[in-house]
């Protein structure tokens, strides 16, 4: 009777623990094979254009047509056959661009409370968790029945709406933003079902789909999993494409003034004007890094033009921006300073010495040297005795901020200065480069210093860069370790089953989709300490998998001709901030296009 | 000279009773205030019962509230143990929501919630179920009156 007594506790919990997973649980649903799924759009199709015609039966549906990566019309119905009868009747369809339209089917699958719709989560679930972590962003959609009219809102229109990740919990912080906005989304659904309040929250559910999408020729269909097709099978030759892709990307936003456009939204198709304030030189200089370094292991010559252009934009701030100036021993130096800065930030120029120092490398033409050595002269006076660097210059008062620190840019300083090192010879960069690394490894030596690291990509990459001429194991040391750390991020197949589309990915929790830049940084990270460990003769092979899940993970986040169907604009080569950010920002292409590129020359290679 | 052996052991429980109350109230205050009313209640009746648990267990030096000090301090601090349940509850129940919603709960958050629930039986239920223990025995009935 005892021991009865004692289990109480064990049983209740288990038994409330099961109750609410399975109110909750939509299993992913079984996905319909490649000739159900050319049926359904074949009937959809036929419908299009104006003829009926049979129609399968495989559940309600909800049909996006896409044109140009806008949506031309969205039907729901009980079947295909009511879905296909609103197309058919939908006579201004047959005016537009059938032939490139591509039709997106989401099948409808499953019935679940939304958030705290469930009485045990309403009364007992933690505060915060059941309204902020309600929906499995781009996997769940949210429903309602509104009077006689069913009304559902898809994924993927979840994400376009940007309505997932823009909740704001706390009132004290206005600017933090984490997890679902239910009052607009409860406006949404009223909108949609053309009511002016806001539909009750206890109304609405989720469902999941079985989405799939029409290839370009409709002669096939490729299935989506948040919204994204199959990746590309990792290969050296499918990350060569893909970089070179990504350089196409870039060289499309580059304006006529060497500006890029900074931002594209794949929603909207609405890009950055490059006159726009909204701009980054440090990131500016590290795209035009990464198409150097595009034209160093490619030799496309169309790569060449933009790179020129890239630099004379920067030519041309550095004669307008008055940073330059005499070092008390005579010296000349420069600084990258911004049409509407008044502070260089010392990564801006080191990462345009960086670019600089790649061109050289890949053309052998030594017109940039000049500009190189003076930006260099900066990035030396920038740097204290103990090799740690001031972030920011006030260019009016010649005098460096001793207080400022800016995350990444110590890092891109050591990789200015080893670049220079291996285009100039000289040692007085590669010493100053050591001073740097040795400050950087470091700094981490104290005891809670063993438990974590920073944001060190730039880090690993200028340890690399520095050899042969520095060749000191605890580079190597410090980035395996990193590279351990970053390892714990990443999950592993199966490891969350329901988000095996996050596999190579780096994020911490299954609720917030991981974002895909750090898939390219810390790759290159993790490429040049794999290289570290060749060099040495003991590579990681950890690190070497760790590499190829990421880079698989970039090729399938990345927008081509597969899964360009839904963005507007130019896009193809872009690569999204997160499975449900669609927005493009010009560093995300530089960073997980640099790793693919360079990782590209050696993936195939059997482990040394 | 024959020697008294008072037992100390209501003083300290009631000492540390008292300690745990206003730790509890300071942190409930200003360290953790949450905002919405369930989960504001929840975290108050920590300090609560922890400050009856105190007054009911000091009543040893009462010669006349003895009695009812012993019921109230066993009450509170069953209730005290309740309340543990009830927050390991909300703990495995958002748990489950959150695995139901997103197909899994992930290591990071599984290790959290775990060291989560181990701090709330260190903090919140040990002090309580030696204190019942102990008050339950017989000599903590005598030291009562009882």
């Amino acid at each position: 009777m005892k021991f009865v007594v004692l289990l109480v506790p064990t049983i209740v919990f288990v038994a409330i623990t099961a109750v609410v997973y399975r109110a909750y649980r939509i299993p992913p649903p079984d996905r319909l094979d490649e000739a159900a799924r050319m049926q359904v759009v074949g009937a959809l199709r036929t419908a299009m254009t104006g003829q009926g015609g049979a129609a399968p039966k495989v559940g309600p549906v909800a049909v996006t047509v896409w044109l140009n990566g806008r949506s031309l019309a969205r039907v729901d119905g009980d079947d295909v056959a009511a879905a296909a009868a609103q197309l058919e009747a939908n006579t201004l369809l047959r005016a537009q661009d059938l032939e490139h339209a591509r039709i997106q089917v989401d099948v409808i699958h499953g019935h679940a409370p939304l958030g705290a719709n469930h009485p045990l989560v309403a009364a007992l679930a933690l505060p915060g968790i059941g309204d902020a972590l309600a929906v499995n962003p781009g996997i769940d959609g949210i429903g309602a029945q509104v009077g006689d009219k069913t009304v559902r809102v898809l994924p993927h229109e979840l994400v376009a709406s940007k309505l997932l990740t823009s909740n704001h919990p706390s009132d004290v912080v206005p600017d933090f933003a984490m997890g679902v906005d239910l009052k607009r989304i409860q406006m949404l659904v009223a909108l949609r079902a053309g009511k002016r309040e806001p539909v009750a929250v206890g109304a609405l559910y989720r469902f999941r789909t079985d989405t799939f999408v029409e290839t370009a020729d409709h002669t096939h269909t490729v299935a989506l999993y948040r919204g994204v097709p199959p990746a590309p099978k990792l290969s050296g030759a499918a990350l060569r494409d893909a970089a070179l892709l990504g350089g196409h990307y870039l060289v499309d936003h580059l304006s006529p003034s060497g500006r890029y456009l900074y931002e594209h939204d794949l929603v909207s198709g609405q890009k950055t004007d490059p006159r726009s304030p909204n701009y980054s030189m440090p990131r500016h200089a590290g795209t035009t890094y990464f198409l150097a370094e595009l034209y160093r292991i490619t030799k496309e010559e169309w790569l060449r033009e933009p790179i020129e252009r890239a630099f004379a934009h920067l030519a041309d701030l550095l004669a307008a921006g008055h940073c330059g100036g005499t070092l008390p021993d005579g010296t000349e130096y420069d600084c990258v300073l911004d049409r509407n800065e008044s502070v260089a930030q010392l990564g801006s120029t080191a990462l345009a010495i960086v670019a600089l120092a790649e061109y050289q490398r890949a053309t052998g033409d030594t017109r940039y040297l000049p500009l190189a050595t003076k930006l260099a002269a900066f990035i030396l006076y920038m740097q204290r005795p103990d090799g740690s660097f001031r972030h920011l210059f006030d260019p009016r008062k010649k005098q460096p901020d001793e207080k400022a620190e800016m995350l990444y840019y110590s890092g891109e300083a050591a990789l200015a200065l080893a670049r220079m090192h291996a285009i100039t010879g000289e040692a007085r960069y590669s010493k100053a480069a050591e001073r740097a690394l040795d400050w950087l490894v470091d700094w981490y030596d104290f005891f809670l210093g063993g438990f974590f690291y920073g944001e060190e990509h730039w880090t690993c990459i200028a340890a690399e860069a520095i050899w042969p001429a520095v060749k000191n194991p605890k580079y190597q040391e410090f980035c395996d370790g990193y590279g351990a750390f970053l390892r714990a991020q990443q999950p592993e197949p199966g490891e969350l089953p329901d988000e095996d589309d996050y596999v190579g990915a780096y994020n911490f929790t299954p609720f917030v989709p991981p974002y895909n830049t750090p898939a390219g940084s810390r790759t290159g990270a993790m490429i040049s300490a794999y290289l570290l460990g060749v060099h040495h003769g003991d590579p990681d092979p950890a690190v070497r998998a760790q590499i190829a899940a990421a880079l698989q993970y970039a090729l399938g986040q990345q927008i081509r001709p597969d899964s360009d169907f839904d963005a507007a604009g130019s896009a193809d080569g872009g690569m999204p901030g997160s499975p449900i950010e669609r927005n493009v920002r010009i560093d995300y292409v530089q960073h997980v296009c640099s790793a693919m590129i360079r990782a590209s020359e050696w993936i195939d290679q059997p482990a040394p | 000279m024959r020697r008294i052996d008072r037992d100390l052991r209501p003083t300290i429980y009631g000492a540390l009773d008292q300690i745990f109350a206003i730790v509890y109230a300071y942190a409930v205050w200003k360290v953790i205030p949450n905002r919405l009313p369930s989960a504001s209640a929840h975290l108050w009746a920590l300090p609560v019962l922890a400050e009856v648990m105190a007054l009911g267990t000091l009543a040893v030096w009462v010669p006349a509230a003895r009695r009812i000090g012993w019921w109230a301090a066993v009450a509170a601090g069953s209730l005290m143990l309740a309340v543990t349940v009830l927050l390991i509850i909300r703990v495995l129940v958002s748990a489950a929501f959150l695995a139901g919603t997103y197909g899994a709960f992930g290591k990071a958050a599984a290790s959290t919630a775990m060291i989560g629930v181990a701090i709330v039986i260190e903090v919140v239920a040990l002090l309580p179920v030696f204190q019942i223990k102990y008050l339950m025995t017989r000599a903590g009935r005598r030291a009562y009156g009882r």
